[in-house]
């Protein structure tokens, strides 16, 4: 079989760093091919290379030649590329142009050429494929991450292009739409479609891909065919887990006197009530995972523990919505809309009115762990995505509230920064209890000493430890576990 | 294609489809001219006009312009004892104003009732494309997104314990704008990115998802717009 | 000017749009006469940081002139078509003051000094059409709510004394939008370094 996508790049650099160096990779028509590696390997870049952004959008100088189907990638007129590839990025909201569905997916084959009769056609098409046809009408404004996910992925199939690339599609996605995810990337193997994923999350691909290729330094430090990488590899190589169903918890359960009690909370999202009668305790040092499928409420109980929601709510650490904002902190799945000032340092510096010379100390140390020491004088909203979660974190350790409510907080994080903030957060979960929502099966299983499960019939709280085949089911949708259990509704 | 309605967060602009955007552009520049030199006959048809057509697109955007329109002229009974008073005399003229070009304000809102999409396709069709093209779309792409992002700044400064104040000005407009403009600056790259991606450099004739014809009713409608900046220009002349 | 120029000047313009007529209404609701005087003094001052923002990122000719003319053709959607030549005249001074293309990315103040001379003429068009397009038909339309003696009142607010009260302030406001715009600029998004104190 031909190849479909050729490259050899003897260096890569952005203005004198260099990226990428002694790389030389082949694709066969059909194949998926995983390119993982730890932030900074150089993945996106090569990405960026392979889908033709480098030079369209990027700039950058390159020694070496890209083929795709044969020819120069150079070679192509502008635009061409899209008849070819097609392109699904980390965040498909921010990539929409248009404001309806429909607009958006046909939007490849207006700029194409397509006549409109086809185009209607072929829009028709991808959307029953996706199951995405009752929404076709809709504003992508009013999407849940799962359907934007699908439009994104039919705006690439208008011109029958032979080779998608995804760039972290999982980092926006719950569970559920995960597993729905990797159906959609099996029918697209079906269909004889070859699929390039820049992912950290490998569990979901563990039936899919046909080779995984791991980067590092900037160069293919090693690839593995489909069935030669285990976990234990993975482990060694620092990457995320293969397979979840081996993940034990590494955190026993906490038996500490209770620090944190709430009471009949009621969770509202406009006039729908989403949780009613939430009652649970925290203890002083103890963290705790909170887990649910999409829209069950997380995030807006989120919100509404540390105050920015529901008026009244009969919590220890304060009744009323000033209360809990002044005793909590909580992180957003966005943090960029969390930092406001103009250094780096600044934004750790101004957590508290004044600071002693421990808590300069403190920030230091921080600043340190997190590997943003080298950036403490720069913007940060000029960091990366990583670096801004990271110190987004080290920001609500240091402001002094009761209780910290994390949402989402390592998405789109390799396995070192995984690492590194469920070691920060057991290490300050010794002064305050911690929570945490999450997706993350292996942050959870790291970090967390109990779980509160979200449920369409109820909720319960449980002790990580013992209980992993519990959750991981749960998390699977596996039965009306709630129903079975002693539930509280 | 069927009404479904805007509460199931379907954009209802499927009569968009009977009616050319580009003849309401057309009446936007005539009643501009009819509300300039017309008398009162002119200007409450062109009023009566305008809502009948914003009908057709939207109820809800309808009847919450009609309420409007009513408060503002209820506004100004209640004013009017009082134009001695300067202060009072000039929130008055501009409440007026404000009715005087209600019929164009009015289209503008059924202009906004079309997809981006839709409306770049008629823009096309009069060869107006590029720039103005890009900048049209990203307008209706953009302008939701800044509601939701100040919201998302203004949830960070309460979490975070800043709070705006107008004593300290400066400070205030750093808080909000610093972020939304680093936002502003991320979701253009990711935008270019991806219509780069979808084809929008190539070099051939652009088509539309999006059938952009003249009918009958975009016949009739110019031509009852000419038919009033005739009348309203016979009284000049 | 190059696609990825024209996406981010199309999303700054948005949000310039947005405040600029957002202020507006915000001046207009003190009434008639002081949006008179003030104008566009508020948006000039405000927005500034957007548009000197904008042209330090696009760094290309052309980014200053085609901002103001999508705020035109902005207004032009809301029904206020003749806004766009107001806009148009404006981009067209913004870029004379902005001058070679080596400014828009240079440490200088052209770029907030082109904003404040685009607004400057921007800032005209509420005096004419306000009051020339405006009161000029309400006594025909509503002869009922406005008396002829109301619209001479109007008409004589601009004697040549209230005309320089008025171009002095949008002067001013431009100035201080420059030098505001450039300031932002300075402090959160050029790569200056900054001293740390830890």
């Amino acid at each position: 079989m031909e190849n479909i996508l050729e490259a050899v790049i003897k260096s890569f650099h952005y203005g004198e760093d260099l990226i990428l160096k002694d790389l030389k990779m082949s694709v066969k028509k059909g194949e998926i091919i995983v390119l993982t590696g730890l932030s900074g390997c150089g993945k996106t870049t090569l990405l960026r290379l392979l889908n033709g952004l480098i030079p369209s959008f990027y700039d950058g100088d390159l020694d070496g030649e890209i083929k795709i189907l044969g020819k120069d990638i150079t070679t192509y007129k502008k635009g061409e590329l899209a008849k070819y590839i097609g392109n699904v990025f980390q965040n498909p909201k921010d990539q929409f142009f248009c404001d309806v569905v429909e607009d958006e997916i046909a939007l490849v084959g207006e700029n194409l050429g397509l006549d409109r009769d086809t185009l209607k056609e072929k829009v028709e098409k991808a959307m029953d494929l996706l199951g995405i046809n009752h929404i076709s009408k809709k504003s992508i404004f009013k999407l849940s991450g799962g359907e934007r996910q699908k439009v994104a992925i039919a705006g690439t199939l208008i011109y029958d292009t032979d080779i998608i690339f995804f760039d972290e599609p999982s980092s926006s996605l719950d569970y559920d739409s995960i597993k729905h995810f990797s159906e959609i990337l099996l029918r697209l193997k079906a269909m004889g479609k070859t699929i390039i994923i820049a992912e950290h999350r490998l569990y979901y691909l563990k039936e899919i891909f046909s080779r995984l290729i791991y980067i590092k330094d900037g160069t293919i430090c090693d690839v593995f065919p489909n069935g030669s990488l285990s976990n234990n590899k993975c482990k060694e190589l620092e990457l995320r887990t293969l397979n979840e169903r081996e993940l034990i918890s590494e955190k026993e359960p906490i038996a500490a006197k209770s620090y944190i009690k709430v009471n009949k909370a009621c969770i509202h999202q406009g006039k729908r009530t989403l949780i009613e009668d939430l009652t649970f305790e925290l203890g002083e040092s103890e963290i705790m995972g909170v887990i649910g499928s999409n829209g069950i409420g997380k995030s807006t109980l989120a919100k509404a523990l540390c105050g920015l929601s529901e008026k009244y709510l009969d919590v220890s650490y304060g009744n009323k919505q000033r209360e809990r904002l002044r005793n909590s902190y909580c992180v957003l799945q966005d943090v960029d809309a969390q930092i406001f000032l103009d250094t780096v340092e600044n934004e750790l510096i101004f957590c508290k009115d004044k600071n002693s010379e421990s808590d300069l100390e403190k920030i230091r140390e921080y600043l340190k762990d997190t590997n943003l020491w080298h950036k403490k004088t720069n913007h940060p909203q000029k960091l990366s995505g990583g670096q801004k979660q990271r110190l987004a974190i080290i920001t609500s350790f240091l402001s002094g509230r009761k209780l910290i409510i994390l949402d989402e907080p390592t998405s789109g994080l390799d396995y070192k920064s995984m690492k590194i903030m469920s070691d920060l957060t057991t290490e300050k979960a010794k002064e305050i209890p911690i929570i945490i929502i999450t997706h993350d099966l292996e942050l959870l299983f790291k970090t967390c000493h109990s779980v509160l499960m979200l449920g369409d019939n109820g909720y319960k709280k449980i002790s990580v430890k013992g209980n992993e085949a519990l959750i991981m089911d749960f998390m699977d949708k596996k039965g009306n576990l709630l129903k079975e259990e002693n539930y509280v509704k | 294609m069927s009404y479904k309605g805007e509460k199931n967060n379907i954009n209802s602009y499927q009569l968009s489809d009977k009616i050319n955007p580009l003849t309401i552009v057309g009446l936007i520049l005539l009643f501009s001219v009819v509300l300039t030199v017309g008398g009162e006959y002119q200007y409450w048809i062109a009023l009566a006009f305008a809502s009948g057509l914003l009908l057709l697109f939207s109820l809800r955007k309808t009847l919450s312009t009609i309420l409007t329109l009513a408060i503002i002229w209820g506004i100004l009974y209640l004013l009017k004892p009082y134009l001695g008073s300067v202060f009072v005399g000039s929130i008055y003229t501009l409440l007026l104003i404000i009715i005087k070009f209600s019929p164009i304000f009015i289209l503008g809102r059924a202009l906004s009732s079309y997809s981006s999409s839709h409306l770049i396709a008629a823009f096309r069709k009069i060869g107006i494309d590029g720039g103005i093209g890009i900048g049209i779309t990203v307008f209706f792409r953009f302008i939701p997104e800044i509601s939701i992002r100040m919201k998302e700044i203004n949830d960070g400064m309460k979490i975070r314990g800043f709070k705006a104040s107008i004593f300290k000005p400066i400070k205030t407009f750093e808080l909000y704008f610093v972020p939304l403009m680093y936002k502003c600056i991320d979701i253009s790259d990711t935008l270019t990115c991806s219509i780069i991606s979808k084809g929008i450099e190539y070099d051939g004739k652009k088509t539309s998802f999006h059938e952009v014809k003249i009918t009958f009713i975009d016949i009739a409608m110019m031509i009852g717009g000419m038919i009033l900046l005739g009348a309203s220009l016979w009284k000049i002349f | 000017m190059n696609l990825k120029g024209i996406v981010k000047i199309a999303v700054f313009s948005v949000i310039g749009f947005v405040l600029t007529m957002g202020l507006g209404f915000l001046t207009g609701s003190f009434g008639m006469v002081p949006s008179l005087y003030l104008s566009s003094a508020l948006p000039t001052i405000i927005v500034a940081p957007v548009f000197v923002i904008m042209c330090k990122q696009v760094a290309q000719r052309g980014a200053a002139f085609l901002y103001f003319l999508l705020l035109g053709v902005f207004y032009a959607l809301m029904g206020m078509w003749p806004v766009i030549v107001v806009c148009a005249i404006a981009g067209i001074l913004a870029e004379l003051v902005i001058g070679k293309k080596e400014n828009y990315s240079d440490k200088n103040m052209k770029v907030g000094f082109g904003f404040g001379a685009g607004m400057f003429v921007y800032s005209l068009h509420a005096m004419y059409f306000a009051f020339v397009f405006g009161v000029e038909g309400l006594t025909k339309q509503f002869p009922k709510m406005f008396t002829t003696d109301y619209a001479t009142f109007l008409y004589n607010f601009y004697s040549p004394k209230n005309i320089v009260i008025c171009l002095i302030i949008a002067i001013i406001a431009s100035i201080i939008g420059a030098y505001f715009g450039t300031y932002i600029y300075n402090k959160f998004f050029s790569d200056r370094k900054k001293k740390s104190v830890l």
